[in-house]
């Protein structure tokens, strides 16, 4: 029990590094999703094609490959990153591709007849998409969003091949110096659905308020 | 509608954490990086790249939450000598040599044996110590007891290191990798490998503080690829070969190595 409370605080330590790569390469991946998805649906041919390689490229390669590739080949071609800086990108542009499908899809979900009623009120196209598409379609795209989160987490357990000391890292490390399998990996389970859980329950509760927004202005 | 407005400015608000966080980063390496430059006053930093096998080599301490071990009191103690400060990268064994080529780290201190294939792509100090692998079966396996008697069986050895390069060219052993000893070892317990082959002093060291572990040393095994562990460094950096050999010659003398591989129970 004691060797337990004596593997926490670095299991700990690699949880709290664990949260800080899953939530900030959340927030650039949802900024890059919505980039592309409006470029991928956009009538520029130059966009759309961008956008469609963008995704395909990182949709069809392996995180790993991803990860491994901006650590130790981007090097090579002069581009130096730290191992978090490192981790930061490949998830973003990796949890970026798949939110852009996302966010076309959402966006795709909404009738053509309420764009059209949009210019017929006099809105242009952009403004039609903040203040009559992009509302709705987020709505409908929070639950695989949330879903999409939770595997990210999971996810940034591969950071541990380009050193990042993330917790599934701290578990493997521990593992090597004291070979307490059962426990740590046990523990190291545990955080993680710990983790995951706040996820779990933060889009539950953003989908139930804004399914009531919605209805309360209908 | 208002509730879109605020997902937006959260996810605003966290870029701008992000970019602030980043900038701050990346002024914190290019002080250093000046710091470096200037300087005769401050110590040039040297990055160890270093993998936490296991005990005594290389681990993380629970109980000090730091990486010790005897590669990292090799590195501390060259650091010493050659008048550079000492930083240790912890990097998977198989990352080491891509992580010399891609520059993340400037020498590797991680029990690595020089190999005639290794040498073709990073260059080796002189030789630190040496040591060669050992044969763990199950407590209760008494049919393996010399490397003739792996033929026809299910051998485990750790990814990247020499044992399964070499393990791995004998076709009547079926050879597995695995990322770490600890795995190798439960395994074993799980029966789906008859014997591995790992560190001796790693695996000796790790039955003496764990005698519940289901595994034991076959002691008669004699070492097939014993070797010299050695510095690895990048190809062509001869000034930093110079030192680091310079302050290994150094340590032979004064019996600084022996005294850290006693330290260690070597």
């Amino acid at each position: 029990m004691s060797d337990i409370l004596g593997f926490l605080p670095l299991l700990l330590k690699g949880a709290w590094v664990t949260v800080e790569i899953t939530v900030l390469s959340l927030l650039i991946a949802l900024v890059i999703g919505i980039v592309f998805a409006l470029m991928r649906i956009s009538d520029n041919i130059f966009l759309s094609k961008l956008a469609g390689i963008y995704i395909s490229v990182f949709r069809g390669t392996p995180l790993l490959v991803q990860l491994m590739y901006v650590y130790f080949v981007l090097p090579e071609l002069g581009l130096h990153f730290s191992p978090f800086v490192s981790a930061l990108i490949g998830l973003s542009l990796n949890e970026g591709a798949y939110l852009a499908e996302i966010f076309r899809a959402g966006i795709r979900s909404i009738g053509k007849g309420q764009i059209e009623a949009s210019y017929a009120l006099g809105m242009n196209n952009s403004m039609a998409m903040r203040r009559v598409i992009l509302p709705q379609a987020i709505r409908n795209v929070l639950p695989p969003i949330g879903n999409s989160a939770i595997i990210l987490l999971k996810n940034s357990s591969l950071a541990a091949v380009i050193t990042v000391s993330e917790l599934m890292h701290m578990g493997e490390q521990l593992s090597a110096s004291t070979f307490r399998n059962l426990e740590i990996f046990t523990l190291v389970a545990i955080l993680y659905w710990i983790l995951h859980y706040p996820i779990a329950r933060f889009t539950d509760s953003l989908e139930r308020k804004m399914s009531y927004d919605s209805s309360s202005r209908h | 509608m208002k509730n879109v407005k605020y997902l937006f400015f959260a996810v605003a608000i966290g870029l701008i954490m992000l970019l602030s966080a980043c900038s701050s980063s990346s002024s914190d390496s290019s002080s250093t990086a000046t710091s470096a430059s200037s300087g005769e006053k401050e110590k040039q930093v040297i990055r160890v790249g270093a993998t936490t096998t296991g005990v005594p080599f290389t681990f993380l301490n629970p109980s000090s939450q730091k990486i010790e071990g005897i590669m990292v009191d090799i590195a501390n103690k060259i650091g010493e000598h050659a008048g550079l400060e000492v930083e240790i990268v912890e990097t998977k064994f198989s990352s080491l040599i891509p992580s010399i080529e891609a520059n993340k780290i400037d020498i590797i201190s991680a029990g690595m044996l020089s190999t005639p294939e290794r040498a073709e792509i990073i260059d080796f100090s002189t030789p630190v110590y040496n040591y060669g692998e050992t044969l763990i079966v199950s407590k209760d396996n008494e049919s393996i007891k010399s490397f003739e008697d792996l033929k026809g069986k299910k051998v485990g050895a750790q990814e990247g290191t020499t044992f399964y390069t070499e393990l791995s060219k004998n076709s009547d052993i079926e050879t597995q990798s695995y990322k770490a000893m600890s795995d190798m070892v439960v395994e074993i317990k799980n029966g789906r490998i008859d014997a591995f082959l790992a560190d001796y002093p790693v695996m000796a060291n790790m039955i003496n503080e764990n005698p519940d572990l289901e595994v034991k040393i076959i002691e008669e095994y004699e070492a097939q690829w014993p070797g010299d562990v050695s510095i690895g460094l990048a190809k062509g950096n001869e000034e930093l070969k110079n030192k680091v050999n310079d302050a290994i010659a150094k340590m032979k003398e004064n019996g600084e190595i022996d005294e850290i591989l006693k330290k260690w129970g070597l």
